[in-house]
């Protein structure tokens, strides 16, 4: 159970959770599995504005956040993180890299699901 | 203790040292104190260590009913529990023994260990109540049961079953009764000879001792002979090998005395601040009572949250010390076997809180819970999806 600092600060204190809904959404992951990941994602002008809504433990919740935070005022065709991004950047171990995958998965379906692309 | 390193309310887990067990317990370290092995009976520092020991007996058998020479110390529950389960199984040709699905693992442990041997275990499910069929239980004795395992009170929800129902069910079918009381002993009256257990466990950690002693207290009229599980010495008539570790059973008596005098007045405060509790969390949407709240150990609140994550939820509760029936360290989530027993959905059982008080909770640690509770829940409901349950 024991959770790095970076993915405790993110957990108690997310920037990036979606309020409006008027963003592409993609979604993965299940509430009946135990996480859900919604990443919400627009463009304005080649530039992507990045929210998220997460169901699941700190390490879920944290990664959500950190992947929005990336993909928020990068350009369309920048280049996109990946898992391991994210397992370095929030110190994940062993048992939470799943959490990461979740949160790329949603990326992509959210990115897949944008109409300019 | 609030302001300063928050209100621990797991004493489900373990409870802190009550300081006058500690104080009893550290007289019994040192050279001026009983520190002597009470096997050493050719000189006064060990003849003082057999007198505190049996000094400690009495106090077990006085909280529990047992006769002083029915008591065996252990380090444990879990050791009591594996005594009691497999050394009965050494007595006997493999049969039948029936136990509970919602039991400790440190009974359905040693039962499964003995299915591999031969043993026709039957594990009995509980009401949505978490309490035993008694008719069910009277039903599946067989010729062959040797042993019936119930445990007073279930670490998880609280819920108590009537150990003396089932005594009496037991007795008159001549089946052995073993109760592990390991989260009843110094909260509940307990009677062996009345209640016509054969066999108990407790430990002492749970009543404000420390971890690492318990005992098995062993009917001995008429006698009842079963197998040791650890050699080497003899000690404890045979049943138990080992040097008694004089402070921990000095320890473990002093806990049984404290809860002894107390227990009339202590458990309706505890109870009083759980059911304040339970009053309080009611008004949150989505809260749900494990396990009956009548037949139900004084301290214990055991709730599922819907539409949270357990984990996340411990989490967030960063002032108050409770625990919850799963952990993330998977893909696939494994929701407590008890809240499961109970018929609980698995994503009602992911989001459960067990919340546990003590002897040194007071009142004002409820509105902090309750304060906490409710915050934590509103926030990782804001961050979730809004969608019903995919």
């Amino acid at each position: 159970m024991a959770h790095s600092e970076h993915v405790l600060e993110r957990f108690r204190h997310p920037k990036y959770v979606q309020n409006s809904e008027s963003l592409c959404v993609g979604r993965a992951g299940s509430k009946l599995a135990g996480s859900l990941i919604e990443l919400h994602i627009a463009v304005e002008h080649d530039v992507l504005q990045a929210r998220f809504r997460a169901y699941g433990c700190p390490a879920t919740i944290a990664s959500a956040d950190f992947l929005a935070e990336q993909l928020d005022g990068s350009t369309l065709h920048a280049a996109r993180p990946d898992r391991h991004d994210i397992i370095r950047a929030l110190q994940l171990g062993p048992a939470r890299q799943h959490c990461a995958a979740l949160a790329i998965e949603a990326m992509d379906k959210a990115l897949e699901a944008l109409p300019s692309t | 203790m609030v302001e300063q390193a928050g209100v621990y309310l797991d004493n489900a887990a373990t409870t802190p040292v009550d300081p006058k067990v500690a104080a009893a317990m550290s007289r019994c370290l040192t050279l001026d104190g009983n520190f002597a092995n009470p096997a050493s009976h050719t000189h006064h520092w060990g003849l003082a260590a057999t007198d505190a020991v049996e000094e400690a007996r009495d106090e077990v058998a006085a909280i529990t009913g047992a006769a002083i020479e029915e008591v065996v110390f252990t380090s444990g529950a879990t050791e009591a529990n594996n005594l009691a389960i497999l050394g009965v199984a050494q007595r006997h040709e493999p049969g039948h023994m029936i136990s509970v699905a919602t039991e400790h693992k440190a009974v359905l442990d040693p039962m499964l260990h003995l299915r591999k041997m031969g043993w026709r275990i039957e594990l009995l499910p509980v009401g949505e109540d978490g309490r035993v069929d008694l008719q069910q239980l009277q039903d599946s004795i067989c010729d062959d049961t040797k042993l019936i395992s119930v445990m007073h009170v279930n670490n998880e929800i609280g819920v108590v079953q009537d150990v003396a129902a089932i005594g009496a069910i037991a007795r008159a079918r001549s089946v052995l009764f073993h109760v592990d009381a390991a989260q009843s002993v110094g909260k509940l009256a307990l009677d062996m000879h009345a209640q016509q257990i054969d066999l108990l466990s407790i430990c002492a950690h749970k009543f404000h001792g420390p971890k690492g002693v318990g005992a098995l207290c062993v009917r001995r009229r008429p006698p009842l002979r079963i197998g040791a599980i650890l050699f080497g010495g003899g000690h404890e008539r045979g049943l138990r090998s080992g040097t008694l570790p004089t402070h921990q059973l000095v320890a473990l008596g002093e806990a049984c005395k404290i809860a002894r005098a107390s227990m009339s007045t202590e458990m309706p405060r505890t109870a009083a601040m759980r059911d304040a509790l339970w009053s309080e969390l009611q008004s949150i949407p989505g809260i749900l009572l494990n396990g009956s709240l009548q037949h139900r150990v004084a301290g214990n609140l055991n709730i599922c949250v819907e539409g949270v994550e357990g984990e996340s939820l411990v989490t967030a509760l960063q002032r108050i010390g409770v625990s919850s029936g799963s952990a993330c360290t998977s893909a696939s989530l494994e929701p407590s076997h008890v809240l499961r027993a109970l018929g609980r959905k698995p994503e009602q059982a992911q989001a459960s809180l067990r919340i546990s008080f003590g002897r040194f909770n007071v009142e004002a640690d409820v509105a902090v819970a309750a304060q906490d509770i409710r915050q934590a829940v509103q926030r990782l409901r804001d961050i979730a999806p809004q969608v019903a349950s995919s």
